[in-house]
């Protein structure tokens, strides 16, 4: 399903910003990211994937209440879309799917 | 410094809608950086992200998306262009002909250029070597040559601290050299310690350490070690000089490069040879050759004025007629002239000249490419007006035809290269020079393509902007005929290329006749048959002389033969004080050339007597008389000099002859006024006068003879009229090179006139139907074709005749016997054009003129 094409870092945007709802801006999405995966976000893989899912139509953004800090610059709030939400989905039941189909036998470890 | 860097980078690529919030996000990551890991290396990261940042996705539109356009663009011209020159093969081939003959032609111009350019530069130091030149002042008249006395070389770097170094060196010399039973002639010179230090040589062998200090050192050129040596080292092993002794040899060098003016195989120690030539250590003597290393900065002029009077100093009461200056050596080669004492060009004259003619050919294949695109411009105005309607702007118009006119250049400057590397080997032969050339040496290849980048640029700029200045509505509405403006530019151009043309031709003509006039002028003697060979060795001997001579006449081939001091072509030397006779005044400082001969030299020479006899053997007081000249009998300046008592270096006699002025110097210069004298024991060369009916059988039979005589040295000999002609090396290379160079340019432009030709007939396909349904004839219409190319080749000559006379006039003006211009030269060139003019013109004119006119205007 070439409709619903999302990368595994583009998964992984996408499900943060969900998880931070209300709060889904740059730097808590990277925060978060480093945080519960532990791994190193660059400011420009997460921004590219950032617009590359909203001009899929996965992302809504608007900007935020301009602030003191940060220059006054205002910031982009993401939300997820109705068309996100579907995409997530379809990923996650695929897998599921997936996961359901593998047979008992293959996760018998056991010494040969 | 760093981030605000950082902030313009990222707002010069990214997309202004994403720019805020991303930024306002880098600020944050920043200010905890700052807080946690210091300023640098937030500053640091902040860089470093923004590099990152850098994205298909984030990128401006223009940047994503124009790029490829401009691909597309220059791919759709290039597409364009070769479709164009395929539709109208006939006129881009016209072109790249044109173009390639003319690149061709200029590249070996300016290869030759280059070659005469690099003389002498191969020296370390360059601006500070300098070459010790000497004026001398006879009369007035100033003579200025390298010739310098003995002494300076070491008193030169005593008496003036601005001298680093100073070497004295001799006139090559052509000497024997042997290993046991391995001999080989090789040309070298005698120099002083100094010399290497002064003079750039690559040592391969040995070094410059202690060179030339001890007298039996030699030092060898690689080319002549291979010769006697083989691939073996040399180094100090014992070599012989046939009449010097035994030598070491101290070092092997690199060749001495062609381009420059000293040349030799071998370097032998100063203080030997000065040991055999007494007359080198005083002041009032010249001879010896020069040349200094100055420290660096020196202002040469304040130099030259510190040194003017230093021989004169040196020689204290006694008067000289000798000063003394330098010359920087990079430039003793091209500004080789002197005139009364002041440097007044020499080969720069030459060298500025073949400059001009290369770009005023390039000049000439540019302008048919400029008239043919214009002419033809018209042609491609709907192409312009629909372009322009879709939305094209003028700037991407010009960039298209500059990109065709580059295209075609190129590609022309690649064939052009081709043909160099093709052709360039004779002409090495032709010049003499040792030019190399190739497209994969790429300093060569750079020079090429930004040459060929020129040549498009210059020749494509002015019909670009014609064309791309053309209106759309005018174009489309049918109202636009051709373009007016540039009509009477292109009849300039034409004009322009045709005074260059026939300048050249007239030059050609000029330098021609005035090389056959050399040639064939009567020198006063008989140049043709004569032998000259050197004494060597046993030659020496008088004795073996004699009996030399009379074995050669022996042989019925040789019908004279006698020794002198120089062949009827050279003097030996010359004097102003030492010949004398009784009313000489006091202050007259002429100087009067001198030969010194055996007898039979005027009968060997065929010498025309005025007056008097010549020497004669049987009277052994001859020895004390002179013959002279008509200008020494001029100078004398008494009632009767046939008779009159002379004394010419010690010895007093009498004129017994008086012969007819011959030329023993180039034509260059003006007969002198000549002594001869009966001086056998000074004899250098042996003349030999030959029937020419069988000349190798008498060669060979003079080899022979010598062989017995003079077993040692092997048969050394030249012919006298190839000496001669040896002499204006330098004109008929000019010769040679104008003869090509004009033709070529002359092709060049006629390629043009072809071309506007064909396409003026195609203009006037329709008038001349017309013309012809009205009933004119085939001849009418034929001069009405080219009535108007007639008229431009006619102003071109017009002008080209008065510059051309001036510049031949300068150029003959070195020439002291010349021949003058005559009209003929003029008619010749003036008809040449006209003819090859209605050649060009005339297939054109007559196929338009034959043309069916019921086909011209069927469709009207």
């Amino acid at each position: 399903m070439k409709k619903f094409q999302l990368g595994e870092f583009e998964e992984i945007v996408l499900l943060t910003v969900g998880v931070l709802y209300g709060d889904a801006y740059g730097v808590a999405i990277k925060d978060d990211i480093e945080k519960r995966l532990n791994r190193k976000v660059s400011v420009g893989a997460l921004q590219s994937a950032l617009r590359r899912m909203e001009d899929k139509g996965f992302l809504r953004s608007e900007f935020g209440e301009s602030t003191k800090t940060r220059g006054g610059k205002r910031k982009r709030y993401f939300k997820i879309t109705a068309f996100g939400k579907k995409a997530l989905d379809f990923n996650i039941q695929t897998r599921l799917d997936l996961w359901g189909q593998i047979p008992e036998v293959a996760f018998q470890f056991e010494i040969c | 410094m760093l981030k605000r860097l950082a902030t313009r980078i990222f707002r010069l690529f990214c997309q202004p809608d994403f720019q805020e919030d991303i930024l306002g996000d880098l600020d944050e990551y920043y200010e905890q950086n700052l807080e946690r890991k210091g300023k640098h290396y937030a500053n640091f990261k902040y860089l470093i992200d923004v590099l990152l940042l850098f994205r298909l996705s984030l990128l401006r539109e223009k940047w994503s998306t124009q790029n490829p356009i401009y691909f597309t663009m220059v791919n759709t011209i290039l597409k364009t262009a070769l479709r164009v020159f395929w539709r109208e093969r006939g006129y881009a081939l016209l072109n790249v002909m044109g173009l390639t003959v003319g690149l061709t032609a200029s590249i070996l111009l300016l290869l030759y250029v280059e070659s005469e350019k690099s003389v002498n530069t191969f020296h370390r130091d360059l601006d500070q070597v300098y070459q010790v030149m000497e004026h001398r002042n006879y009369s007035g008249i100033i003579n200025s040559s390298e010739s310098t006395p003995g002494p300076l070389n070491t008193a030169f770097k005593d008496d003036f601290p601005e001298v680093e170094a100073m070497a004295a060196y001799t006139w090559p010399e052509e000497l024997l050299l042997s290993i046991g039973d391995q001999r080989q002639r090789e040309t070298g010179r005698w120099a002083s310690e100094d010399f290497f230090q002064v003079f750039s040589v690559n040592f391969i062998e040995g070094n410059a350490q202690n060179a030339l200090t001890s007298p039996d050192q030699l030092y060898l050129s690689k080319s002549a070690k291979e010769r006697l040596f083989g691939d073996a080292s040399a180094l100090a092993q014992t070599i012989e000089i046939n009449g010097w002794g035994s030598f070491q040899i101290a070092g092997v060098f690199e060749d001495v490069p062609n381009e420059s003016t000293v040349d030799f195989d071998f370097i032998a120690p100063f203080q030997l040879w000065k040991q055999r030539n007494y007359w080198w250590d005083e002041w009032s003597n010249s001879g010896i050759f020069g040349i200094a290393k100055l420290q660096s900065g020196i202002d040469i002029d304040d130099f030259n004025a510190k040194i003017e009077d230093y021989v004169q100093e040196k020689l204290g009461e006694k008067e000289t007629n000798a000063s003394i200056f330098v010359q920087p050596l990079k430039d003793r080669y091209l500004f080789n002239n002197f005139e009364d004492g002041k440097a007044s060009g020499g080969r720069i004259v030459y060298v500025r000249l073949l400059t001009t003619v290369a770009f005023l050919i390039l000049l000439i294949a540019s302008i048919n490419f400029m008239n043919l695109a214009t002419a033809r411009s018209t042609k491609r105005a709907k192409e312009v007006g629909i372009k322009k309607v879709v939305g094209s702007n003028r700037g991407l118009l010009l960039l298209q035809f500059m990109c065709e006119s580059v295209m075609l250049s190129l590609f022309s400057t690649l064939l052009a290269g081709l043909l160099v590397m093709w052709v360039i080997s004779p002409l090495n032969l032709l010049v003499g020079k040792e030019m190399t050339f190739s497209l994969i040496e790429i300093s060569q290849s750079l020079k090429l393509l930004a040459l060929g980048a020129m040549v498009g640029l210059v020749s494509g700029i002015y019909p670009a902007l014609i064309l791309s200045s053309y209106k759309a509505i005018s174009v489309l509405k049918g109202s636009f005929k051709r373009s007016i403006g540039s009509n009477g530019l292109r009849k300039g151009l034409v004009v322009f290329q045709f005074i260059v043309s026939t300048v050249l031709i007239i030059s050609t003509l000029v330098i021609k006749k005035q090389l056959e006039f050399v040639e064939n002028k009567d020198l006063g003697f008989t140049k043709e048959n004569v032998v000259l060979v050197p004494l060597e060795g046993e030659l020496y001997n008088s004795e073996v002389r004699k009996q030399v001579k009379s074995r050669l006449l022996a042989n019925p081939d040789f019908t004279h033969v006698t020794y002198s001091g120089n062949s009827a072509q050279s003097t030996f030397a010359s004097t102003d004080e030492g010949f004398t006779w009784p009313e000489k005044e006091g202050e007259l400082k002429t100087q009067f050339q001198i030969m010194q001969t055996d007898h039979g030299f005027l009968e060997t020479y065929d010498i025309a007597l005025l007056k008097g006899r010549s020497f004669d053997p049987s009277l052994a007081t001859d020895t004390l008389h002179l013959i002279i000249n008509e200008q020494t009998a001029k100078i004398m300046n008494v009632e009767e000099p046939l008779g009159h008592t002379v004394t010419f270096w010690g010895r007093t006699g009498r004129v017994i002859g008086i012969v007819k002025d011959f030329h023993f110097s180039s034509l260059h210069s003006a007969i002198e006024p000549l002594l001869i004298s009966l001086r056998p024991e000074n004899s250098m060369v042996l003349n030999l006068r030959l029937t020419g009916l069988n000349n190798i059988a008498s060669l060979a039979y003079l080899e022979e003879t010598l062989k017995e005589f003079n077993p040692n040295y092997p048969l050394d000999f030249d012919f006298l009229d190839e000496q001669y002609t040896a002499q204006y090396r330098s004109e008929s290379v000019i010769g040679i090179l104008s003869n090509y160079f004009s033709g070529i340019a002359i092709f060049i432009s006629l390629l043009g006139l072809f071309g506007l030709a064909s396409f003026a007939a195609e203009q006037r396909t329709k008038e001349i139907g017309v013309r012809k349904v009205l009933g004119a004839g085939v001849f009418n219409i034929m001069l009405q074709m080219a009535k108007g190319f007639l008229l431009l080749v006619c102003i071109g000559f017009l002008v080209a005749v008065p510059i051309g006379y001036f510049f031949m006039n300068q150029w003959l003006e070195a020439f002291t016997y010349h021949i003058d211009i005559g009209v003929s030269t003029f008619l010749i060139a003036g008809l040449a054009c006209l003819i090859i003019t209605i050649a060009t013109i005339g297939y054109h004119a007559l196929k338009a003129a034959y043309r069916n006119p019921v086909k011209s205007l069927r469709y009207e």
